[in-house]
């Protein structure tokens, strides 16, 4: 780690592994720790009686886990899966659950203070589920607090917010 | 009493113990239910010797046990019950409404005792409890009785509990070298020793170990050391004979003291002794024919030993204080040695008391009046971890879809390995012809045979080759046939392993049902009215998790038809019936179904009242409410947000409706129905799977996927002309055998994300002449639903979409197939209910909550 880009070593005990990924050209991370696994799903069975942006119910090695599709959760327009489409399985407390992402880049430590809080003006409007902002290698990344998006109490929540989010314009 | 002098918030039971707690958990779980169930019948009759002494038992063996555990607060709680049980059982109090109610108030505070060490909380006390417990033993008291046990007594004992329970529980893991199991557990220690000094006459047996040496030695030591505590009146073999004990291996004693039992027993117990036996006499008259040696309710607490041959311990005779003037009173208090029997006779005496102990050791329970009701409480049992079992059902379950999967490929495989064999007969003519071409072109005359052996030499290297792929097929061919033949044995196998899991499972509703006459003596006081409970086939099996899952759904209904369908007791009689209500719950196993009803003789579900709550819930116009019948009236019991419930009681109207009974057993790919008859009496009948894991479907593929009914819901299959389906009120509907059935799309029960265009579905279903129905049925109602293929049946593994999601209503799960892809399970019943009262009222409503 000493060679990486990130600043130095005295931060690394506080600094936290995020695994990276992008929808719609836009760069998020999750914490690694909730994170299970990253699969392929090539079969996923629709399920009726659910918002839109659940795609359905898949198979992982015997569980079937629900799977959400990021980019309708955040009222992105919509994109066909391809060779790049990842599946990233998290734990939200007890459920395991799918969340479809249009590609999978990096795991990345980000030292804290390099982390900032999101404003209010954010968490205010409901979006709860953005934990902060990191800027890395010039880029912008939002934290996503998986706990806050996916359990399915609050998905329809962060749906929402993410329609307000959108009407506000484009973030920065 | 204070607080302090018991302190027994305790924390959790020390480090060693907590692989034991799970063992006492399951056991003092038991031993609740059963007091449970003991009290009930106590509270009909309070004067039950048997079912007091079981009582008795029962709060002995909790207390024994959680002292071994070093839980002091359960301990000193189940040290005070018994106390009271003591003298219920010698008559000295009565167990009236407030002492009952105490009990179960105790039992209650147990079995949170339990829960929280499950949870792994800290055990709360129960000051007021105790406090209750001490003063109850001054207010009913039998009048005139002395109390001997008043504080002091109960004080000392109270303090020698733990420590001799402590002893207690350690004694019989020596003799009989394992720990005790659950219901043996173990004989009473001298609990309830009196301080106060009183004379009493004991009969003394002590049974050495087999084959111990010096046996006259030690028999000798025995009375000396007996002697120093009292007055020794008489002895088997008299002290000139004591040889004799190296055969009988068993020595009496009469002895008259005033010293406690426990110091009579240690007095007794020297090295070599297997057994002490104390008893306090009746009489002091000796060995006498005329009085039994022992009763067998006295040696009920005996233990079977692990070989049946030694170490039946037999408890004191309970010997407390109470019980004392009342012996004293009938018998005369004659201290001298008048009447001893010959020796001889004693020994038949002896001979037959302990077969007579024998006997009642080997019966369990012991008591006769127990064994009548033909409760078998021993049974050769491994408690494991249902969790365990859950891991083992799904990989049982695994195993069962692999194997489908095994299946489905040979069956693939098959067709192309039958016909191998023309492989070979396509070489063999090959082979034919060339040796005809051979011997053509070979002919000397020919010039071009020069010309073509080089090509016919290549033709036969191939031929050769082919031959060898011939022989290879066939090869494979063998291997295949064998595959299938393994295949064959694998879906034995697997079938089997999954119905021994499965039948790992299976326990009998009894215990459930059992803990309904508690709810209901409860309910039925709270409300005043009057119930009999009548329990049916309490042996009927279901899967464990199936009974985890039934009990509230069960204690809703029970609740709503003492609340709601049994009429008060002057109702009753001005109607003419028992003013006592009949409660039924009954199970019945039918196919590979378990149903359960419950059943009330009340006043029916009143139809007329239920059209007037849907119209004033805005559930339907008033117009819509007059046009259903009473039938599909009262299905709207079933309707979310549907409460009959006039007022909100502590009993009823806990915001648990029907439609949440519903769910819940529909979660376990059940259905419910309900069957009244106004003024007489209303019928809750639950179908469920034997299990809940696995399911015989049917199999049909739609535009959205693959579904699965369970097969039980599925009537009939038909082929319907397209020109047959009639349009009625707006409603598709065709005719199977004059009955008219309402002809169903999967779009008119679901909403599908993402999909609109109900428009798709006309165009591709016009194309065909016919369409393929599967006729589906739930209870009263019938439907139709239109599947594009169908797939025949399949033993199918569910699971669960709530586990990782949510619940969707009208889906009871899901299943992963062969292939790997997920197919859902309909819930017949709700999708009948939502193609039938439309779509929820507000959709989605159960999911993803939008608040």
């Amino acid at each position: 780690m000493q060679n990486s880009a990130s600043p130095p070593t005295s931060a690394r005990r506080h600094s936290s592994q995020y695994v990276g990924f992008e929808l719609a050209g836009q760069a998020y991370a999750f914490r690694i720790d909730q994170i299970q696994e990253i699969v392929i799903l090539n079969q996923v069975t629709k399920t009726p009686q659910v918002p839109e942006f659940v795609e359905g119910v898949a198979n992982l090695r015997g569980s079937i886990i629900p799977i959400i599709n990021l980019r309708k959760l955040f009222r992105l327009p919509a994109k066909e899966a391809d060779g790049d489409t990842r599946t990233i399985v998290v734990n939200v407390g007890e459920r395991t659950m799918g969340c479809t992402v249009d590609l999978v880049s990096q795991v990345i430590r980000i030292p804290e203070e390099n982390v900032q809080a999101a404003p209010e003006t954010v968490t205010g409007n409901g979006a709860m589920y953005i934990s902060g902002f990191a800027r890395v290698d010039g880029k912008l990344l939002i934290l996503l607090d998986i706990d806050e998006l996916l359990d399915p109490r609050k998905l329809e929540q962060v749906n929402q917010a993410a329609a307000v989010e959108l009407s506000r314009g484009p973030r920065d | 009493m204070t607080d302090e002098e018991f302190d027994f918030s305790t924390g959790l039971p020390s480090e060693e113990m907590a692989a034991y707690l799970q063992m006492y958990l399951d056991e003092t779980a038991e031993q609740l239910d059963a007091l449970v169930e003991v009290l009930l019948s106590l509270e009909e009759n309070p004067q039950h010797t048997g079912q007091l002494n079981e009582a008795f038992r029962l709060i002995h063996s909790i207390k024994g046990s959680s002292a071994m555990m070093g839980l002091d607060s359960i301990t000193v709680l189940t040290h005070h019950l018994e106390n009271h049980f003591e003298r219920l059982r010698s008559g000295l109090q009565i167990l009236d409404r407030r002492m009952m109610d105490l009990v179960l108030r105790c039992i209650d505070f147990l079995r949170e005792c339990n829960q929280r060490l499950r949870s792994g909380q800290a055990l709360a006390s129960a000051p007021e409890l105790l406090e209750e417990l001490g003063t109850h033993v001054g207010t009913s008291t039998a009048p005139g009785a002395p109390s001997p046990a008043a504080s002091p007594a109960d004080h000392a004992s109270r303090e020698s509990a733990p420590e001799s329970s402590g002893a207690d529980t350690t004694e019989p893991q020596e003799t009989a070298g394992q720990a005790p199991p659950a219901g043996h557990h173990l004989p009473d220690l001298p609990p309830l020793e009196p301080v106060v000094a009183e004379k009493f006459h004991w009969r003394v047996t002590v049974t050495f170990e087999s084959g111990l040496a010096l046996a006259d030695v030690k028999a000798d030591l025995i009375l000396q050391r007996l002697n120093a505590l009292g007055v020794l009146s008489d002895s088997d073999p008299p002290p000139d004979q004591l040889q004799l004990v190296a055969v009988t291996r068993r020595l009496q004693v009469l002895l008259s003291c005033d010293r406690p039992a426990v110091e009579i027993r240690a007095a007794a117990d020297v090295g070599g002794v297997d057994v002490v036996e104390l008893d306090r006499d009746r009489s002091p008259l000796g060995f006498d024919d005329s009085l039994p040696a022992s009763e067998p309710e006295e040696t009920a607490n005996a233990i079977p030993a692990s070989d049946g041959e030694t170490a039946v311990q037999v408890s004191p005779t309970a010997p407390p204080a109470p019980a004392a003037p009342a012996v004293e009173v009938t018998q005369p208090t004659a201290s001298a040695p008048s009447a001893v029997s010959t020796p001889d006779s004693a020994r038949g005496e002896r001979d037959h008391a302990a077969s007579e102990t024998k006997s009642s050791a080997e019966r369990e329970p012991p008591r006769t009046e127990a064994a009548a009701e033909g409760k078998s409480r021993v049974v050769e049992t491994v408690r494991v971890d249902i969790d365990r079992l859950d891991d083992l059902l799904n990989l049982a379950g695994e195993l069962v879809v692999t194997n489908a999967r095994f299946v489905q490929i040979s069956r693939q495989m098959s067709p192309a390995f039958k016909k191998s064999s023309r492989t070979r007969a396509v070489g063999e003519g090959l082979r034919r012809l060339l040796e005809e071409i051979k011997a053509r072109v070979q002919d000397p005359q020919d010039p071009r045979g020069a010309e073509w052996s080089q090509q016919l030499l290549e033709l036969e290297s191939e031929i050769e080759t082919l031959d060898v792929q011939s022989r290879l097929w066939e090869e494979g061919r063998r291997c295949f046939a064998q595959i299938s033949d393994a295949v064959n044995q694998l879906t034995r196998v697997s079938d089997n392993l999954q119905r021994g899991v499965l039948d790992t499972r299976m326990v009998p509703v009894g215990p459930l049902f059992n803990r309904f006459k508690r709810v209901v003596r409860d309910i039925s006081q709270e409300l005043g009215k009057q119930v009999v409970l009548e329990i049916h086939g309490e042996k009927t099996e279901l899967d464990k998790r199936m009974i985890d899952e039934l009990g509230d759904p069960l204690v809703h209904l029970v609740r709503n038809a003492i609340d709601h369908g049994l009429e008060a007791a002057d109702v009753r009689r001005q109607k003419g019936k028992p003013t006592a209500g009949t409660l039924t719950l009954e199970a019945v196993h039918r196919g590979n179904n378990v149903f359960i009803r419950v059943s009330d003789d009340g006043g029916g579900i009143n139809a007329a009242r239920i059209r007037q709550k849907i119209v004033e819930k805005g559930l339907a116009t008033a117009d819509q409410a007059a046009q259903l019948s009473d039938q599909e009236v009262i299905e709207y019991i079933w309707h979310p947000g549907f409460s009959t419930a006039e007022k909100i009681s502590d009993i009823s109207g806990r915001g648990v409706g029907m439609d949440i009974v519903k769910t819940r057993i529909a979660e376990l790919n059940g259905t419910i129905s309900v069957e009244t008859q106004l003024g007489r009496g209303t019928t809750f009948s639950i179908r469920l799977p034997l299990t809940l894991a696995i399911i015989r479907c049917l199999l049909f593929r739609l535009r959205h996927g693959m579904f699965a009914v369970p097969i039980d819901s599925v009537r009939e299959i038909v082929s319907v002309p397209v020109d047959d389906i009639v349009t009625i009120q707006g409603r598709h509907t065709f005719e199977v055998r004059g009955e008219f059935v309402p002809l169903v799309d999967i779009d008119d029960v679901f909403d599908w994300p993402g999909t609109a265009s109900v428009g798709h579905v006309e165009a591709t279903s016009r194309d065909r002449r016919r369409v393929n129905v599967v006729i589906l049925q739930a209870t009263h109602e019938t439907i139709g639903l239109r599947v594009d293929e169908l797939q025949g049946g399949q033993d199918i593994v569910i699971k669960s979409l709530a586990e990782n999601f949510v619940h969707i209503r009208g889906l009871s799960g899901a299943s992963i197939l062969g292939d790997g892809t997920v197919c859902l399970l309909l819930d017949i019943s709700a999708v009948i209910d939502l193609v039938v009262r439309g779509r929820t009222a507000v959709p989605g409503r159960e999911l993803l909550a939008t608040t």
